[in-house]
């Protein structure tokens, strides 16, 4: 039961509330009735029902997620089914039959039509920005990683530094550059993995942040530089503490262990 | 980075098409050739990564290996072609031809252009970039494969569920021959690159299914209307070609299985030498992603299903209907000789 709710769960959460399966189905349905090519409908009938079935099939579904996918990957036994060629073939397929012009437009215009008003816009999406660069990174975390590389003591030692970054650089600067090792990566910011990180805790903080606290910790933590959000208020000069400021950018500030800079 | 640039679509462009001479149809298309040259150098690319990634050879050993043989294809292309030349086999389209040709297209090539250009233009942060594409960056300055923790560069043993899917060490090896960053190669090249080659896959199922050529650019044309209108989740394959393009997961999404659609399509009507393809497939398939080794094994087994079903129903018999699932079963073998890796490097 468990496993039929979980498949009907992601079947609602992979389709949204748009009009993408429903487009699916009644293309399957037609070409199903109108389509006499026996390779054509084993290809675009058959074999996408047989996939479809396979997935929602209890057994082969509990087989899936508990031992061979995973449960949270399980949607992807969807994209094996061709819903976009399936929906298109149909609407060909119809477009040939029914040859007045009118009928045409109808057919064509009803596709649009639902396709805008059911399913999702890509142009809308406005997790799309202006690119910084040719790597697609924000220039700003390329410009930190850029100083704590070019500080004399890596450079003349050619030394990988020891760094600690706030949450808004760990997706970037290990995709930048691994001249620079880290004390936590991505997985310190992904809430649902419960990772232990203070030192990412101390610096994400709205608190005002004790120089002398993130001194100490950086040190027991042997964390060689971090750099820190440059909104963040430091009570002290970290300076005092042996992490003199080695640098800035527009949105951060670099401190990095006396000895190496 | 301009030359970087140049070199690496250079690399993308030149080595696909010698290499297709050595495989494509005599009939087959453009597209055609240039998708099975790239699914040559891609399954090429698997073939020799896995045994040094298994075994944590040096990258830059692979490599050497990798180059020898993929120069020798890239060779024999040109010689073929050349050969070609000499015997007057290959005829040079005139402009007037080509021009006529993609006449049809055209609204198809502006549709595609402006995306490829938003591409460039723009960008789609993705948490999953910071496995992927860092990969890559630590590959290349450890020379080491899949031996490095990603988060924070500190020696690891070889991860079983992602050693199959070699696809970050090939970017890491284009980034390598070209001078260009990985990051910049996944994501303002390989971005257009795979969206190419993914309207090209459509074109090539169009030129299948569709008898009348007049309605092929216009089933692409509603291909990519579908495309841009399937952002309904974060988990449909259209979404995972628009906002990762790069990532193995969304080219096996969006490449894989239609070209397993096309091939699989061959199979069923008894096209010459598809069987081959689709074990090269298959490879390719590994190479985006391991899940690929159970996915498209679904896929390949629940094709052969619904052929040998239809057989059955036709003949009534058994035996028949039974000798056409061969195919299909041998089409499986490079994902279940994957499939068993993977379960010996995961233990």
């Amino acid at each position: 039961m468990d496993t039929i709710k979980a498949t009907l769960l992601i079947l609602k959460e992979y389709n949204s509330l748009s009009l993408y399966f429903l487009l699916f189905i009644a293309a399957l349905i037609y070409l199903g009735i109108a389509e006499r090519d026996r390779v054509k409908r084993m290809l675009f009938v058959a074999l996408p029902a047989a996939l479809a079935a396979v997935f929602l099939f209890p057994v082969s579904a509990w087989l899936s997620m508990h031992l061979i996918l995973d449960q949270e990957i399980y949607y992807r036994q969807l994209w094996l089914i061709p819903y976009g060629a399936v929906v298109c073939y149909a609407i060909i397929h119809a477009m040939q039959k029914f040859r007045k012009i009118w009928q045409r437009a109808l057919i064509i215009t009803g596709f649009t039509g639902l396709l805008l008003i059911g399913n999702g816009k890509l142009y809308l999406n406005r997790q799309y920005t202006r690119s910084e660069n040719l790597y697609h990174l924000p220039q700003d975390v390329i410009d930190a990683c850029d100083i704590i590389l070019s500080a004399d003591g890596v450079v003349a030692m050619d030394y990988a530094p020891k760094c600690a970054f706030p949450a808004s650089m760990v997706e970037f600067n290990r995709q930048y550059t691994a001249d620079i090792l880290t004390v936590y990566g991505r997985e310190a910011i992904i809430a649902r993995w419960n990772y232990d990180t203070p030192f990412l805790d101390l610096i994400s903080a709205n608190a005002p942040i004790d120089a002398e606290e993130i001194c100490s910790m950086a040190a027991d933590d042997e964390i060689e530089c971090f750099v820190i959000e440059n909104d963040k208020t430091i009570t002290g000069d970290p300076a005092d503490f042996g992490y003199p400021k080695l640098g800035a950018t527009g949105k951060y500030v670099i401190y990095m262990a006396k000895w190496l800079q | 980075m301009l030359s970087g640039m140049m070199n690496t679509i250079l690399i993308l462009i030149l080595c696909p098409c010698l290499i297709s001479e050595l495989i494509s149809r005599k009939d087959s298309f453009a597209a055609e050739r240039f998708v099975l040259g790239l699914t040559v150098m891609w399954g090429l690319f698997e073939l020799v990564s896995v045994p040094f990634i298994i075994s944590s050879s040096s990258f830059s050993v692979m490599c050497i290996v990798y180059e020898v043989l993929l120069l020798i294809l890239v060779f024999a292309g040109a010689v073929k072609i050349a050969l070609k030349r000499k015997n007057k086999e290959y005829k040079k389209p005139g402009i007037k031809e080509v021009f006529m040709q993609l006449l049809p297209w055209l609204p198809v090539l502006i549709l595609l252009a402006i995306q490829c250009i938003f591409f460039v233009l723009f960008q789609h942060y993705d948490g999953d970039d910071s496995y992927y594409v860092a990969q890559s960056t630590i590959t290349l300055k450890t020379d080491t494969m899949f031996r490095r923790d990603v988060n924070n560069g500190f020696y690891i043993e070889v991860e079983g569920r992602h050693a199959l899917g070699a696809l970050p060490m090939w970017i890491a090896w284009l980034s390598n021959v070209s001078g260009l960053h990985p990051a910049a190669i996944d994501h303002s090249i390989m971005a257009p690159y795979i969206l190419t080659i993914m309207y090209g896959i459509y074109a090539m199922l169009s030129e299948r299914i569709i008898k009348d050529k007049k309605w092929r650019p216009v089933f692409v044309l509603l291909i990519g209307l579908w495309y841009l209108h399937s952002n309904i989740s974060l988990y449909t394959a259209e979404t995972f070609v628009y906002t990762r393009t790069w990532q193995g997961k969304a080219i096996f999404g969006n490449i894989i299985v239609p070209l397993a659609f096309c091939f699989i399509y061959d199979l069923y009507t008894r096209k010459k030498y598809t069987l081959p393809l689709c074990l090269l497939l298959g490879l390719c398939a590994v190479f985006c992603t391991s899940t690929a080794v159970y996915l498209l094994t679904i896929l390949y087994g629940c094709a052969g299903l619904v052929l040998g079903i239809t057989a059955f129903v036709k003949t009534k018999k058994l035996k028949t209907a039974l000798l056409t699932l061969i195919p299909f079963i041998i089409a499986c073998l490079p994902l279940l000789t994957g499939g068993v890796i993977y379960m010996i490097i995961k233990r």
